[in-house]
């Protein structure tokens, strides 16, 4: 019933620009593909030389029933080495290991409208939205903010779905967004992917025209990992390091430590262990906004440390 | 998006702020003509008995607002609108915790459980377990 | 795995109803402790459990092909026991899907399902069904689809949408409940529809349940088990039907109180479904009297202290008062004070004769 890692294998690689390639994955077994939503992202683990790299892509198209996954993939600069990896060292036919697609950026089916708004690459899950609400025959409407030499890129992206509700605005100046956001009808849900600071500006923007926080969508993948620290263990001595992209009840289940636990998502209160020293970073909803600020407590099923070590009564 | 002229029409009667309906229905005949028009951002107020309030929740939510976007504010009578779950009857101006179904007779007791749906709290028959033990009747939502 | 059908049982009138030894010793017997109170009691829903119950995604036992029998029963009397609102049509068929598949996977000599890109074939052999239709298509079934696969799934269901940080109700199939009722609840939010339960509030359990159950992840699917009593193997106990089996609280005797009393406990199990974003809720009722669970022993001595330790208003709630007494006293006789193992697991693998 839990199915969660998956062998990929790359199909097709296509170069669309000097610094983007699209990306076309299949089951590496055969086996059929989980259902990619609209909105759904794919974690890679990819080895660059002797470093693990775990990254995550939006979808650009649904898949459901296509058997395959497609990603486009912008070489940064500087790159924490995943998109060089990709544009540089992948191959048709190379095997990676990954994550079921997850949905932190879906679309609504109670909205009356859809206002969909990217900014350069961001445009990727936006490309899988318009293909879904079109079909679907939903209201929409898309934005896409792009520098002036890939306006004819992303024009060329969006050519299936164009017409007067789908625009490529060239340079930062090139959308009224306040005029944009103050027109649009009741019910309407806006979705914004892309730079950090275009998101600010869009959700700013939109808060200030009174749009409810329940109608403004930004794209996330969601924050399961972090900083990796070490936990000590007072009573049974010994020390367990928590990776970048485990749980630290993971880390210490596989260091075989005796931990309890239940839900595994910080709801149930079974994990519940004493803190002696270290500050915890809580991400659970059991402990009380006292009980986390005292810092007695931490929840190890979701929570991590600000503190690059933690001293737990285990 | 809205351009040209057609707002320069000259209208025959001057703008209005204040509007006088001729009843409850024939308000919420021209707001829900109202919210079609309207934009993200608007933001509604609307003060009554708890029956109107509601009705005009169904309205904003069917025009696709959401709650963040209306403010209800209870005033006057406290009756309340039953919904039998038995025969699904409705019955209206209810004051007392029990009350006869005008559907099938039941007596009916008032939960304290409201359907926003349905703009009615449940009643269900008080005597279901054993026939005539009930509870005596109280006044409660004048 | 091939399960011998019992097609002739009723839940009404004549109560035609009984577990197998084998039915017995699945049972998800919901007190890991002599004494209950309410818990955020979820957990990941794996494969595998404290009793054979928790080894599928969607249990089908001997009482699948009764059970089917009854829905329609209910729902030819009442349509709105299914209800599903107009946007979640994709709720409604990753729910096809996912039952489908699952039912499929786990129960190959009764269930098939062939895939033709959009075509799909779906063979129910326990009830005889044979149908060829277009996936993504209403048209092409006899029901919406929702209604047609959870007419063939045992326990209730309901479908919640997810938005502004809440679950929203917006549809279900729900015939064998433990006193709410669908017509009146659709639409609600997880607090609203959990309005009428004491105490929890209070807890903050719905607060944490929510906010465990809004980070549900396709694949990874939770699940928890909820109890109440029934008296008689009814499954229908609706708000709609209460004047039907009200009645029936008041006929335990000292005398039939271990045959007609039945321990009511629910299954839920929540999955996120992914064209949608909505979340399932399977709502699975199973019911055994009070002896045939006290054949196992630790069952017998854990119910006799859950009972009689339990809070008034939890009692009072789950519509014990009548016959909390008798119960208790009946029970008593299979408590003989022993300690009692954690956890829910029958501890043996065949009954005392
Ligand atoms: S296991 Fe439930 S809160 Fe950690």
């Amino acid at each position: 019933m839990i199915q969660r890692d998956i062998a990929y294998r790359v199909r097709a690689i296509e170069s669309l620009s000097p610094t983007l390639k699209r990306i076309v994955l299949e089951s590496a077994t055969g086996d059929p593909l989980p259902v990619g939503a609209a909105g759904a992202h794919i974690a890679l683990t990819l080895k660059c030389g002797d470093r693990i790299l775990r990254n995550s892509y939006s979808l650009i198209a649904p898949s459901d029933g296509t058997g395959r996954y497609e990603l486009i993939v912008r070489r940064t600069d500087p790159s924490r080495g995943g998109s060089h990896f990709v544009h540089d060292e992948l191959t048709v036919g190379a095997v990676l290991a990954g994550y079921v697609p997850h949905n932190l950026f879906p679309s609504f089916s109670h909205a009356r409208k859809h206002l969909l708004i990217g900014g350069g690459v961001g445009i990727t899950p936006l490309l899988a939205h318009l293909a879904a609400l079109r079909r679907e025959g939903a209201r929409v409407e898309l934005h896409q903010l792009a520098a002036a030499e890939e306006v004819a890129l992303f024009t060329q992206l969006l050519a299936p779905w164009a017409g007067d509700d789908v625009q490529v605005h060239g340079g930062r100046e090139g959308l009224d967004l306040e005029a944009l956001l103050s027109r649009q009808p009741l019910g309407t849900h806006v979705y914004v992917c892309g730079p950090a600071a275009l998101m600010d500006r869009v959700e700013g923007m939109a808060v200030a025209l009174g749009w409810p926080d329940g109608r403004i969508h930004r794209e996330s993948f969601g924050a399961s990992g972090g900083e990796p620290f070490t936990v000590r263990l007072a009573r049974s001595g010994g020390e367990v390091r928590v990776g970048p992209d485990e749980s630290m009840l993971q880390a210490l289940e596989n260091a075989g430590v005796a931990a309890p636990s239940l839900c595994r998502g910080g709801a149930c209160g079974e994990c519940l262990t004493r803190v002696l020293e270290g500050e915890p970073e809580h991400r659970d909803h059991y402990l009380t906004a006292e009980e986390k600020a005292s810092g007695q407590f931490v929840m190890p099923c979701v929570s991590r440390a600000h503190s690059d070590m933690l001293v737990l009564d285990l | 998006m809205i351009e040209g002229h057609s707002r320069a029409i000259p209208s025959p009667l001057p703008e209005e702020t204040v509007h006088g309906f001729r009843s409850a229905s024939h308000l919420l005949i021209a707001l829900r003509r109202r919210l079609a028009q309207e934009h993200m951002g608007f933001r509604l107020y609307a003060a009554g008995t708890e029956g109107f309030l509601w009705d005009v929740a169904g309205a904003c939510e069917a025009a696709g607002m959401g709650k963040a976007e209306y403010r209800l504010c209870h005033s006057g009578s406290a009756q309340r609108r039953i919904f039998c779950v038995h025969c699904r009857t409705m019955t209206d101006g209810v004051t007392t915790n029990l009350v006869t179904c005008s559907g099938c007779g039941a007596q009916l007791f008032v939960r304290d459980h409201f359907s926003r749906r349905l703009n009615a709290f449940m009643g269900f028959q008080i005597d279901a377990e054993v026939p005539g033990e009930t509870i005596p009747v109280e006044e409660l939502y004048r | 795995m091939t399960i011998a059908f019992k097609t002739g049982e009723s839940f009404r009138d004549d109560f035609r109803y009984a577990n197998s030894d084998a039915a017995i010793l699945r049972f998800p017997f919901p007190f890991g402790e002599d004494e209950y109170m309410y818990a955020v009691n979820l957990e990941p829903h794996f494969a595998g459990g404290a009793t054979d119950a928790f080894d599928t995604a969607f249990d089908v036992d001997e009482h699948y092909v009764s059970e089917c029998r009854e829905r329609e029963m209910v729902l030819r009397q009442d349509p709105n026991r299914c209800i599903v609102l107009p946007h979640m049509m994709q709720a409604q068929w990753d729910t096809l899907e996912l039952i489908m598949e699952s039912l499929a996977r786990d129960y190959p000599d009764h269930f098939q399902l062939e895939r033709d890109g959009r075509r799909w074939t779906w063979r129910n052999r326990p009830l005889g069904i044979e149908d060829r239709f277009t996936f993504g298509m209403p048209d092409t079934l006899p029901y919406e689809p929702f209604e047609y696969i959870t007419r063939q799934a045992q326990g209730d269901f309901t479908l919640q949408d997810q938005r502004d940080g809440n679950l929203y109700m917006d549809g279900g199939m729900v015939t064998t409940q433990a006193d709410w009722s669908l017509e009146f609840d659709l639409g609600m939010t997880f607090h609203e529809w959990h309005g009428p339960v004491p105490l929890a509030h209070e807890m903050g359990i719905f607060d944490r349940a929510l906010q465990y159950l809004l980070r549900v992840q396709y694949g990874h699917p939770a699940r928890r088990l909820n109890w109440t009593m029934t008296v008689n193997p009814r499954l229908d106990t609706s708000p709609e039907n209460y004047p039907v089996w009200g009645p029936d609280r008041t006929t335990i005797t000292p005398d039939n109180v271990g045959e007609r009393l039945h321990l009511r406990v629910e299954l839920q199990t929540f999955f996120r479904l992914p064209r949608s974003n909505a979340l399932l809720f399977g709502i699975r009722a199973y019911l055994a009297s009070i002896d045939e669970l006290a054949r196992v022993p630790k069952w017998g001595r854990r119910l006799h202290r859950v009972l009689r330790d339990l809070r008034e208003e939890l009692a009072g709630y789950k519509g014990l008062t009548r016959y909390r007494d008798i119960a208790v006293e009946h029970l008593s006789r299979y408590d003989d004070g022993a300690p009692t193992s954690p956890g829910i697991a029958p501890d043996i693998r065949t009954l005392p004769a």
